[in-house]
């Protein structure tokens, strides 16, 4: 690479508080990336634009914008890896050794940080217990005359309903019981469900449940909260996921150079289209996933924001049989997208001597471009 | 077959009857039934294409083959390899097509009309005869590309010692001959037209360019 083009990338790198190498980390035989600058300087500087993979929880089936993590392919982070800009992470590896291991986070600091999380948790679910106390005063307060109105008998409602939540049911009746004239029983029963399924779409995975010595007991969302006298009960804690894992943990940095062995160790596995791959990635094309056209990688000659694609590139090995409907198909296919079929693969030429004389040469990759002749 | 023919069997087809007329040469050094294919790929493009001045390329059998094979592997044919001048230009790469559209502006701003203009004129090509059942790998196009120049000679008068004139046509007038150009400068890179060849005697045919080559905008 030429000094000015890798003095461009060092700036680039400082600017957005990049630190060269930067991890890829892997899960599921996956390749990601977490950090938006890291993904904008892939992209500005090496070429590589990955899949953005991150929907919203709420709305997984959206697929069309999608955020961070970003995925990349086996192939990118290889060559990412074999430039030296990044270095691979196992991350499960990376979060068992982080957290639990001793040389991870320290004892104090590992406390610190469940008390912060318990501590975020209580306040969430002080926060949610306080919304739903609002709405269920503003709805006693809607219906609570219209009710007693027309309440001209006394027997709770959910009498008539077989109940199986008797604890549920037994505690709420003994509030009542407390303060008979201040709510009809059929308002409360309303807006208990009501406010009950609301919480338990807030708060999706409940509280755990506190341990107090009863079998039965009661969620802290669902207690009575109708009793004038409120009684300022502390709520469990939300358990909370945290949203990052840099920190609490500390990056596992990247490894000591040591043997070129154990470096080739290191490298991400590839498919045999690996050659073909960084070929065209040399030449500056930006090679995307080619799931949508059939074929290994679909090569864009610039951003693929700002091109459309020139070929549907399929690599093999420089003896691999394949049938000539396969290219028929391909180039077909690419002819009415407007687009070339590319073949190619590293090229094993037959003699061993004259490999040498040409210095390696021999280990070239060659592409092939199929179009349809329109005749 | 063809030769014995007998009153209860139907005339033989035109094609077989152009195979037969057209024996591989003693000193090619390729199967038969390539030699056949090539044949038949001929046919199609001079009777269903309008190709002309087709030629048939092979390799010859020669008595110091076994010593000169080492060096002259990157240059041998692996198949009979045909070529030939179609009616119409086959290929514009993009580049060449944005120069012509360029040109016939100006020419068109310069005189008020296109008359002028000629446009891209045919180049001859080169094909590979393939049939649909074989199997294809890199290395075969690898090796069919060494084989072939990026140019196709021109068609030899009378058949050299390495090529065979297929179709006796008239004489082509000497302006036509003039307008073809031996060598644009756009063709830079090897392209061959891969011709498959199915059992029902169907014929496709593709383009294929030696690099990567940047598609047309058809």
């Amino acid at each position: 690479m030429a000094a000015s083009s890798s003095t461009s990338q060092d700036q680039v790198a400082s600017s957005q508080n990049i630190s060269i190498p930067f991890p890829i980390f892997t899960l599921a035989s996956k390749y990601l990336l977490y950090d938006i600058n890291t993904i904008t300087y892939t992209r500005a500087i090496h070429n590589i634009s990955g899949v953005l993979i991150g929907s919203l929880p709420q709305a997984p089936q959206q697929n069309v914008f999608l955020g961070i993590p970003l995925e990349l392919m086996p192939e990118e982070a290889r060559l990412l890896v074999e430039k030296g800009v990044a270095y691979i992470v196992d991350d499960v590896k990376a979060h068992k050794t982080g957290y639990l291991a001793r040389d991870g986070l320290e004892e104090g600091e590992r406390k610190a940080f469940q008390l912060a999380l318990r501590k975020q948790g209580q306040s969430a679910a002080k926060e949610v217990n306080k919304r739903s106390d609002e709405r269920k005063k503003a709805a006693l307060e809607k219906v609570g005359l219209a009710d007693r109105a027309d309440n001209w008998n006394d027997i709770p409602n959910d009498m008539f309903s077989a109940s199986s939540a008797s604890g549920r049911d037994g505690k709420k009746k003994k509030g009542m019981r407390r303060q008979p004239g201040d709510v009809t029983p059929k308002s409360e029963s309303e807006t208990q469900s009501k406010t009950s399924g609301n919480v338990t779409d807030e708060s999706l995975f409940g509280p755990p449940v506190p341990v107090n010595g009863s079998t039965i007991a009661p969620l802290p969302a669902r207690k009575p909260s109708n009793t004038r006298a409120e009684v300022a009960i502390e709520p469990s804690a939300f358990a909370m996921t945290p949203t990052t894992s840099y920190p609490p943990l500390k990056a596992p940095l990247p490894p000591a150079s040591s043997s070129a062995k154990q470096d080739l160790e290191r490298l991400p596995p590839v498919p045999a289209s690996y050659s073909l791959y960084r070929y065209l990635h040399e030449r500056g094309y930006f090679l995307s996933p080619g799931l949508r056209f059939g074929c290994q990688y679909t090569a864009y000659p610039g951003d693929p924001l700002r091109f459309h694609s020139h070929f549907l590139c399929n690599g093999m090995d420089w003896d691999e049989e394949f049938d000539l409907l396969d290219l028929v198909g391909g180039g077909r296919l690419g002819t009415g997208v407007k687009k070339g079929y590319l073949i190619g693969g590293q090229e094993h030429k037959a003699g061993g001597e004259d490999n040498e004389e040409v210095g390696g040469k021999n280990e070239e990759v060659r592409a092939f471009c199929v179009e349809w002749a329109g005749m | 077959m063809g030769a014995t023919r007998t009153n209860g069997i139907p005339k033989a087809s035109d094609l077989k009857g152009f195979l037969v007329s057209h024996p591989a040469p003693d000193h090619s050094i390729h199967p038969q039934h390539l030699h056949d294919l090539a044949l038949q790929i001929a046919h199609n493009l001079h009777y269903q294409h309008g190709w002309t001045q087709l030629s048939l390329h092979y390799n010859k059998r020669s008595a110091e083959s076994s010593l000169v094979s080492a060096q002259s592997t990157a240059t041998d044919l692996p198949r009979p390899v045909l070529s030939g001048l179609p009616p119409h230009r086959l290929y514009i790469h993009p580049d060449e097509q944005m120069a012509l559209l360029q040109q016939e502006k100006d020419l068109k701003d310069a005189y008020g009309d296109t008359t002028a203009f000629s446009g891209s004129k045919p180049e001859r090509e080169w094909v590979i005869p393939s049939h649909l059942k074989e199997k294809w790998s890199l290395r075969r196009f690898g090796e069919c590309f060494n084989g072939v120049g990026v140019v196709p000679p021109e068609l030899p008068s009378s058949g050299s010692s390495d090529s065979i004139k297929l179709f006796e046509e008239e004489e082509i007038e000497a302006t036509q001959v003039e307008g073809v150009p031996t060598n644009s400068e756009w063709r830079k890179t090897k392209r061959i037209l891969l011709a498959t060849l199915d059992d029902d005697s169907t014929v496709v045919y593709y383009i294929v360019h030696d690099g990567i080559v940047k598609p047309r905008q058809n």
